[in-house]
């Protein structure tokens, strides 16, 4: 699955923020996406899924010989094309377990009907493996109660996202909050998964080292719009990176 | 007899209009503050097909139900998108709407000079009003089954998690406002089919019968009881409406002299009774837990305490108003 957006601006009470004339994204399997604070990294990731609407420009989403609008249609129409994003900020349903988080994005909406309410019969045998095996490889101190800590809650939020079974995933900082071995351990899955050609990623990260060592190409964004895109290697030796980010 | 048939038969009206209330702010939390307008919709719905179109109870009950499906998708497509605060505002107008289209639109609804009468529907002598207290109480019990079901199913594992938080759940895949407003548009339909039950329950129709205190009542029992707990809308008009309005009001021996504080200590003790239970279990008598002895403990752990309550308040209020008569007769004969 790859995005190309075109003109795409947001701006907030005439105050911009975005402004990216042309660019594509997903074509390079784990792609990262860096810049300092306030760059418009989240909210270039929350125009792409439609959570927030763009002040200009479009956005298309091609997946094989289809190509969709992303801007005719709403978010969770987006999740359904296959394309997701994990949150930066930790989002979660506080009266929901970590189960039925889990459960909740495995569940297919028609399942979920009124009709439904009646059957006796509400466990879907391969949903309730899937959660098994995901639980027996990330340990929370308490599947069956609340995401706890906000490592927990990160870590859920991912998860959640992975469960859907994504073409493509924008993962807006997903290590921070995280203990280092975790992240370790989503990142190689997350590895395995685009390896296996499941799906493409994008990773938004102020660690760098962990975007050299995953992502084959990187796209730098500052004040809005994109200055620089390359490989690691490339971008690693830019003089605007450096100049704008890497603080020398 | 039949006086407590009537009352009790308004209590599962009550109970009804909690349990829908329930689904739509307990678990999706959609604020619905204009349960009395969906309701009054459904009752004079049915009073002016009856009375002024001498309708069959039936086709009167299904028309119903599909004007008060419109109205309130029409609504729920206008409002849902909104905020909480601009749902709770537009539905608290649109009942006052009803209330004053009750007194208005008098070619239908008589105006203040009321509607009237309608009779029960299930006409076998003296056996209406009890047969008609059975079918509510089979209809509430099979609301209350599939609410139970509800809350342990996929549907209602979807609705809570649009409760808390909606724009994750449409990241997810799900389609929020459809699976609002169909829900909306179903509850508030079978609140306006509430409404015209009790069209032959009132007999006869006054526009003051849509008063706020109704969707109050309504919300009060609610949050009392646990707005988010499967059986917190019975237990809560069990607390208030069946203590209040039923026990005391009617058999509690007040002398006649008091009987006009009743309403008004009433009223009082509904208020504290909710602040209290807001500040000691802010989610409601029966809180979250759906484990049946946990419920049963504090149920009756609950009506112990506000037996006890009320029995003090009793005694003390009337030893206050006897000092305040017996003063006044000294005063009198001075
Ligand atoms: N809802 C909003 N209203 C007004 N301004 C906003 C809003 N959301 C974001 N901004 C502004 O837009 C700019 C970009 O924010 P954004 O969150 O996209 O940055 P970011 O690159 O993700 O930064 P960080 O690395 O700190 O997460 C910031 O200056 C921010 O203050
Ligand atoms: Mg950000």
């Amino acid at each position: 699955m790859k995005l190309h957006m075109r003109n795409l601006t947001k701006a907030y009470h005439a105050h911009p923020v975005l402004n990216v004339k042309e660019a594509s994204l997903g074509t390079h399997g784990v792609e990262g996406l860096i810049g300092p604070n306030g760059a418009g990294k989240s909210t270039l990731m929350g125009l792409l899924t439609r959570r927030i609407k763009p002040s200009t420009g479009t956005i298309k989403l091609e997946d094989g010989d289809v190509t969709h609008r992303l801007n005719l249609i709403r978010s969770h129409q987006v999740a359904n094309l296959g394309l997701v994003k994990t949150n930066q900020r930790i989002q979660g349903f506080s009266s929901l377990t970590i189960r039925d988080n889990l459960r909740l994005a495995a569940t297919s909406t028609i399942d979920e009907t009124y009709r439904g309410v009646l059957d006796d019969d509400q466990v879907d045998e391969a949903i309730e493996a899937e959660i098994d095996r995901y639980l027996s490889q990330f340990s929370f101190a308490d599947p069956d109660g609340f995401a706890k800590s906000g490592g927990e809650k990160k870590l859920l939020d991912i998860l959640r996202c992975l469960i859907l079974k994504p073409r493509m995933l924008l993962m807006d900082e997903p290590t921070a909050g995280l203990p280092d071995d975790i992240t370790k351990e989503v990142m190689d899955l997350v590895g395995a998964k685009v390896e296996a050609g499941d799906m493409t990623v994008v990773i938004v990260e102020h660690d760098l080292d962990l975007i050299w060592k995953y992502c084959s190409y990187v796209h730098f964004l500052s004040e809005g719009e994109i200055l620089f895109h390359g490989t690691p290697d490339d971008v690693k030796n830019n003089r605007v990176v450096a100049e704008k980010y890497m603080g020398v | 007899m039949a006086y407590l048939i009537f009352s009790l038969s308004l209590l599962l009206i009550y109970i009804g209009l909690a349990q829908m209330l329930h689904v739509q702010f307990g678990l999706l939390g959609v604020p619905n503050f204009g349960v009395v307008g969906f309701w009054g919709l459904g009752m004079y719905s049915v009073g002016v097909m009856k009375v002024q179109l001498d309708m069959s109870f039936v086709d009167s009950m299904v028309l119903t139900a599909a004007l008060v499906a419109v109205v309130s998708y029409v609504l729920g497509a206008l409002i849902l998108r909104l905020e909480r605060q601009a749902i709770l505002c537009a539905t608290i107008a649109f009942s006052a709407i009803i209330a004053l289209l009750a007194v208005t639109e008098k070619w239908m609804t008589m105006g203040v000079v009321g509607l009237g009468t309608i009779r029960q529907p299930f006409r076998i002598f003296g056996l209406e009003e009890i047969l008609f207290f059975f079918f509510l109480l089979v209809l509430i019990i099979g609301v209350q089954v599939y609410l139970l079901k509800l809350h342990k199913s996929r549907l209602g594992r979807l609705m809570v998690a649009i409760r808390d938080n909606e724009e994750l759940a449409a990241s997810l895949g799900k389609n929020t406002f459809r699976v609002k407003i169909i829900a909306f548009t179903l509850t508030c339909t079978i609140m306006g089919v509430l409404g015209g039950l009790s069209a032959p329950l009132n007999q006869f129709l006054t526009p003051n019968m849509i008063v706020p205190s109704i969707t109050f009542a309504v919300w009060i029992s609610l949050v009392l009881g646990g707005k988010e707990h499967a059986l917190g809308a019975m237990l809560g008009v069990f607390v208030t409406f069946g203590l209040f309005d039923i026990l005391i009001e009617t058999y509690a021996p007040v002398s006649p002299q008091f009987a006009v504080l009743v309403p008004n200590i009433k009223l009082f003790l509904y208020g504290a009774l909710l602040v209290g239970v807001l500040v000691y279990r802010p989610k409601g008598f029966l809180g979250q837990s759906s484990k049946a002895d946990e419920v049963l403990a504090v149920l009756g752990h609950g009506i112990a305490i506000i037996g006890s309550e009320l029995c003090e308040a009793k005694n003390a209020i009337s030893k206050g108003v006897d000092r305040a008569l017996n003063g006044r007769k000294t005063e009198d004969d001075a």
